[in-house]
């Protein structure tokens, strides 16, 4: 699905299976007395990704690894799928590197989600 | 009414106390505080006000805010005190300032077993006030005079006890920011006390504020000065399309069907000795010391220190002792040389002066005549009675805030309290709004007595205690030379 490799911190990630892009304000929204909606925004139109990577090998997991670890502690450059080059970081909420592992015949599977915000 | 808003925020530290500030916008995850004072005129019946707050969550994964590294701006506690600013600015408009204080000392998030959010540093902020509170002044006695001679009221007092505690008339208050004063107090001083608590207790003296605004700007409040502003168009109008909730609170704390108000009026008393040490003083040849005259009183009028020594033979070494002495209103500070070679062994400090005397002798009274009262015992009476303030000197400042408070208690005291406001820094303490809920009321006027603000990633938000007014004469005062005797206006008090 892709149309280039994405690149993360740069390091080259391993082709991603599925790749959800959200682009929103980001801020809080409540709900006044008389059920009017009141938004306060304090950053405009801003991407979140999603990218899901199925039954990888080991080394490629490795790979992921090493690039969610360059990415956490601060703000690093990111190039899509679509070669659009974002500055981002990984897990903006505190969610986690998350790995799912299967295995079949004696072979690990590595099955991985990671979530990146635009700064 | 706003439906959303573009916030950007701005948050500078002067670390180093030098007048250079760092951006640490970048680093703020959560500011969170709030500002408040008394409605007009409760200052008297409650002279003590708080120090605002603020609370900062700051990003520090990188530990630069670690206090053991000695690069970092809080090493060794390097920070405490450091003046800080936050601005907040509206689609893409001018900054607006929310809060100027200064940094306490750090609390630190680290990384534990139950904490999901290490690498946060909070930092405790308190306004400017909190720089007054600490800072401890006796005045001098030249001073104290020097008020007196041009029957300062409580604006001069003020301004002078701020410059004395090194503040400059422009920068850290101004002409605009203290409102003329409206009582002579023949007697103001300090002793080894509190700038800022003193400051509260003279302008509670006269149903005023004093407070550090949140552009940082020290402020008195008189007792008009919410009828200073234009009452027909509200600075804004709180609707419940703007808030997510509101609620009316009628207060009983001050509820009063009399109030009494007593004050303590001073006079110079007889003339004597204002104070004497325990043990006569021994100095050495050559020898320096400076002592200590705490006087029980302040002084009127100091007439002089009297001193006789002796060496330990009998020798009379009067002559030999210099002495200067630096009057303070209610102490001395005596520095005694001795430039003779033998030890004076019995040195005899006196000092003399007339002494500042007063009781509370004025005591006023004012009663409802509201039949709210008239229950018989099933309501009884409740007297409020205002006692204690050194600054209420004169029958003057009962006879105009005895009636007022009268009024202003007599029935409980309703307040606005509304939650969730979409953030505004512009709002301001004592701004003029309508509170127009549009369900157990008709539309009320309310002047601002508090703002609590929220900013983080969920946006700015604000809440806001108002105090009604609808109820209180704001309208149609008598203007001298524009007014008619026989017209409608009325006197304020």
């Amino acid at each position: 699905m892709a149309n280039v490799d994405a690149i993360l911190a740069g390091v080259t990630l391993p082709a991603i299976s599925r790749y959800r892009l959200t682009r929103m304000d980001r801020g809080g929204r409540a709900k006044t007395a008389s059920g009017r909606v009141v938004v306060s925004i304090v950053a405009l139109k801003k991407h979140r990704f999603t990218l899901d990577w199925l039954n990888l090998s080991e080394a490629d997991y490795l790979v992921i690894r090493n690039a969610y670890d360059l990415s956490q502690a601060d703000y690093v450059s990111f190039r899509s799928p679509q070669n659009i080059t974002y500055t981002v970081i990984a897990s903006p909420d505190g969610e986690e590197l998350e790995v799912q592992i299967t295995g079949w015949k004696n072979r690990q599977y590595y099955t991985i989600t990671m979530v990146l915000e635009e700064q | 009414m706003a439906t959303s808003h573009v916030v950007t925020k701005r948050l500078l530290i002067d670390w180093a106390l030098s007048g250079s500030y760092t951006d640490e916008s970048t680093r703020l995850i959560r500011a969170e505080g709030s500002v408040r004072y008394s409605a007009p005129g409760g200052s008297f019946t409650q002279p003590r006000n708080t120090v605002d707050r603020m609370t900062l969550t700051l990003e520090n994964k990188d530990y630069r805010f670690n206090p053991f590294n000695p690069s970092s701006p809080v090493f060794q506690n390097q920070g405490y005190h450091a003046p800080c600013t936050l601005d907040v600015a509206l689609n893409g408009g001018a900054w607006t300032r929310i809060f100027t204080g200064v940094v306490k000392t750090p609390q630190y998030i680290v990384a534990s077993a139950d904490e999901s959010e290490p690498g946060q540093i909070s930092l405790d902020v308190r306004s400017r006030d909190e720089l007054l509170l600490s800072h401890r002044q006796s005045t001098l006695w030249s001073d104290m005079a020097g008020l007196k001679s041009v029957r300062a009221t409580e604006r001069g007092t003020i301004i002078l006890w701020l410059e004395r505690a090194g503040y400059v008339n422009g920068s850290d208050f101004t002409s605009a920011s203290m409102d003329p004063g409206q009582f002579a107090r023949p007697w103001a001083w300090q002793d080894d006390e509190s700038t800022l608590e003193e400051c509260w207790e003279l302008a509670a003296s006269a149903g005023g504020v004093f407070y550090a605004d949140v552009d940082g700007l020290f402020r008195y409040e008189n007792l008009t000065h919410w009828l200073r502003q234009e009452l027909t168009t509200p600075t804004e109008v709180l609707t419940a399309d703007g808030y997510r909730r509101v609620q009316p609170r009628f207060l009983d704390n001050d509820l009063a069907s009399e109030v009494v108000t007593e004050a303590s009026p001073r006079a110079a008393g007889e003339p004597g000795v204002l104070w004497e040490p325990e043990e006569p003083v021994s100095l050495g040849a050559g020898e320096s010391r400076t002592l200590i005259a705490r006087l029980r009183q302040p002084a009127a009028q100091y007439l002089g220190v009297s001193i006789t020594a002796a060496s330990a033979g009998g020798w009379n070494l009067t002559a030999a002792i210099q002495s200067s002495v630096t009057y303070y209103a209610q102490r001395a500070e005596i520095t005694l040389t001795n430039t003779d070679t033998a030890l004076a062994a019995e040195v005899v400090v006196a000092l003399t002066g007339i002494p500042l005397v007063g009781r509370p002798s004025i005591e006023r009274r004012a009663e409802s005549s509201l039949s709210f009262w008239q229950k018989g015992k099933f309501r009884p009476g409740r007297v409020k009675s205002i006692r204690g303030n050194p600054y209420v000197q004169t029958a003057l400042q009962l006879a105009v805030m005895t009636p007022y408070l009268r009024d202003r208690l007599e029935t409980p005291q309703l307040t606005w309290a509304a939650q969730n406001l979409l953030g505004n820094p512009a709002r301001r303490l004592g701004d003029y709004v309508w509170v127009n809920e549009g369900q157990i009321a008709p539309q009320r006027e309310a002047l601002l007595t508090a703002i609590g603000f929220r900013l983080d990633k969920g946006g700015f938000w604000q809440d806001v205690e108002a105090v009604d007014i609808t109820d209180w004469p704001h309208h149609n005062f008598f203007v001298l030379a524009t007014s008619q005797v026989s017209g409608p206006d009325q006197l304020f008090y």
